[in-house]
């Protein structure tokens, strides 16, 4: 018999065996992952919209998903949620790029400075640039912000310093850049606050360099703070809402941003041993699936593939089998559990959507 | 029921009544809870001197560890201002004490928030709350609360119906250390009284909100009597009752001539006019 390496290679190596002729809830993508957590494990998140299911699951589940900034003690739970307070383990709100993360670090430890320091919007309404949806309403005040930036940070600090994973899904490569100091922001001046003025800002395209790059910056500066701090990068199924790449069509553009993100994350895993990658991505855009994990806008991620995607994670990273795969069973009962599956569209709010409002 | 409630009760119940031959002069129904008690007090002691009363007050009838506290139900008082008409006045003294809840007893986790109206400095090493968030839970707290039952109040008659706004905060903390109600009693030594410029900041969004909800309902806002209030904004001692929220009967005395300012507004001589 002629042998040669794929001899010896385990199922999950062969597309027939694993993807093509596996029941679609038994795809399991993960390949090399050796992340773990326990009940204890303190677990912090962290960027684009699709991380916010990643936290929502995880406080579900029971396991200790850490929230630096929970806010005062007074507020009850439906105003914190409503004032996105443990949206993420701080409230800096969706962190699209690497740049950002990166930014993010720099300027919770003084590092680095924005010149872009507040958008006011009215005489009593006033928006932190880096975090413009974050405070519904805005701040009432310059010195309001400010004074809340600063218990913000701080929280930021706290939190790199304390956690012991730290999930970062990636979102984004497209960004927009203060031409000044080069801050980016999470949204285009001009759409949620702040005023549009091309002699201030540029579009920024990240490429996998610039990425990789800022993620290993970023990776450097949470190990000098947390020797012992973990990181997992996830990469968004959400497709880019709109593209300011000139000339680009939105799903090539889309194929773009995921592939540098995919490739930098797979570079950060293979260069760090304290760096993990977890497949949601794949998991939600397999073929596999046949779109059945996207809502009819084919953007939204339904609620069975975030219960596919985290019964996997679980699994993986706890060594625990998890039994949450009854949601994701029900797409394939007939058309009213699949209507059902389809109101528990999970609403995530994601500051890109206002890319698009007419 | 208290013996001073059920006097005044008994007493007030059937006082304003219109008279036969000239325009009928407005009658004049209110309610409240436990900021109605000055009121109380206060036709208590017009009641002694011989003086006019110009409304039938009525505190909020509620049992409270077994105890019967106040006069009539609200569902009795909504079947009460019924008939009244378009002449006639209801005045509201529901609720009140919400920001007192938030702002008596210092929390463990001192807070502290900015305002619209002073950009005073918040207190350092005090977490901080942005307004907006505060707000909202006010007005979270206030419409299912004080707001439900002024849209039943407003929704039951024809009158015109006034809310009063509670007595502003007191700014003597020593005096809310000495007479504070028993419920706060157990946390008082340890963590203090809260700074008196965080109640006048909550007293100030309670109103705000407040003056939202009412404008919504087409209910009228009366401020607290300015004799009764100093330059700061906060209510002066003469004005305390022995505890740590409400006005004494003085104030309740300052409440009756508000309404009694009411009633002129509300007469057929100057609607005529």
């Amino acid at each position: 018999m002629t042998r040669n390496p794929y001899k010896s290679l385990p199922p999950k190596a062969f597309w027939r065996r694993s993807v093509a002729e596996a029941r679609p809830l038994d795809v399991d993508p993960v390949g090399v992952f050796d992340a773990r957590i326990d009940k204890k494990t303190k677990v912090a998140t962290a960027g684009s919209c699709f991380a916010q299911h990643i936290a929502r699951h995880l406080k579900e589940s029971g396991y200790s998903y850490y929230v630096a900034e929970p806010g005062h003690p007074i507020l009850p739970p439906k105003i914190r949620a409503r004032q996105n307070y443990g949206i993420f383990s701080c409230r800096y709100g969706n962190i699209y790029t690497a740049r950002q993360l990166w930014q993010l670090f720099q300027r919770a430890y003084g590092q680095f400075i924005p010149t872009e320091e507040v958008w006011q919007k009215a005489d009593d309404q006033f928006l932190d640039p880096f975090r413009p949806t974050t405070q519904p309403g805005g701040y009432i005040s310059r010195e309001e912000l400010l004074a809340d930036r600063a218990q913000h940070l701080a929280a930021v600090r706290q939190m790199f310093e304390t956690l012991d994973v730290f999930v970062f899904t990636l979102g984004l490569t497209e960004c927009w850049r203060s031409r000044e100091d080069g801050a980016v922001f999470p949204v285009c001046p001009g759409v949620e606050g702040g005023t549009f003025d091309p002699q201030k800002y540029e579009f920024y395209n990240q490429t996998v360099e610039d990425v990789t790059a800022d993620l290993i910056e970023f990776r450097n500066a949470l190990q000098e703070v947390n020797p012992k701090a973990q990181i997992i990068f996830t990469v968004s199924p959400v497709p880019l809402v709109a593209t300011a790449e000139p000339g680009a069509h939105v799903l090539s553009a889309t194929t773009y941003s995921k592939s540098v993100l995919r490739v930098a994350a797979e570079t950060m895993r293979q260069r760090f041993e304290n760096v993990h990658y977890f497949p949601s991505y794949e998991v939600i855009t397999g073929a596999f699936n046949r779109g059945a994990y996207y809502a009819p806008d084919l953007r939204n991620v339904l609620e069975d593939g975030v219960a596919h995607v985290m019964r996997l994670f679980l699994a993986h990273a706890t060594g625990q089998p998890q039994s949450g795969a009854g949601g994701a069973e029900a797409s394939e009962e007939p058309q009213d559990q699949h209507l059902d599956a389809a109101r528990r569209l999970v609403e995530v709010e994601c500051d890109e959507v206002a890319l698009d409002r007419e | 029921m208290t013996s001073i409630e059920t006097q005044v009760n008994a007493t007030t119940a059937d006082l304003p009544v219109g008279t036969r031959k000239k325009p009928r002069a407005p009658r004049v129904q209110l309610f409240g809870d436990s900021h109605a008690h000055a009121v109380l007090r206060a036709i208590e002691k017009r009641k002694g001197k011989g003086q006019p009363i110009p409304l039938a007050a009525h505190r909020l009838l509620k049992e409270k560890n077994g105890v019967r506290i106040g006069t009539t139900s609200f569902e009795s008082f909504l079947k009460l201002i019924e008939d009244l008409g378009s002449n006639d006045l209801v005045v509201s003294m529901v609720g009140g004490n919400q920001h007192a809840v938030y702002s008596t007893i210092q929390h463990p986790q001192r807070f502290d928030f900015f305002t619209p109206e002073a950009k005073t400095a918040v207190e350092p090493g005090a977490t901080i709350i942005p307004y907006r968030v505060v707000e909202q839970i006010f007005d979270v707290g206030l419409r299912k609360g004080d707001g439900q039952l002024l849209q039943a109040i407003r929704a039951a008659t024809a009158a015109r119906v006034v809310h009063i706004l509670p007595p502003p905060p007191k700014g003597d903390n020593e005096h809310i250390t000495q007479y504070h109600e028993s419920l706060f009693a157990k946390d008082l030594p340890e963590l203090g009284v809260s700074s008196p410029e965080l109640r006048l900041k909550f007293w100030n969004l309670q109103k705000g909100v407040l003056l939202q909800i009412c404008a919504e309902l087409g209910i009228e806002v009366v401020m607290p009597p300015k004799r009764a209030v100093d330059e700061a904004g906060f209510l002066r001692p003469e004005f305390y009752a022995r505890d740590a929220t409400h006005g004494n009967w003085l104030y309740g005395e300052r409440i009756l001539r508000e309404v009694e300012r009411l009633c002129r507004e509300s007469s057929p001589e100057r609607a005529a006019k």
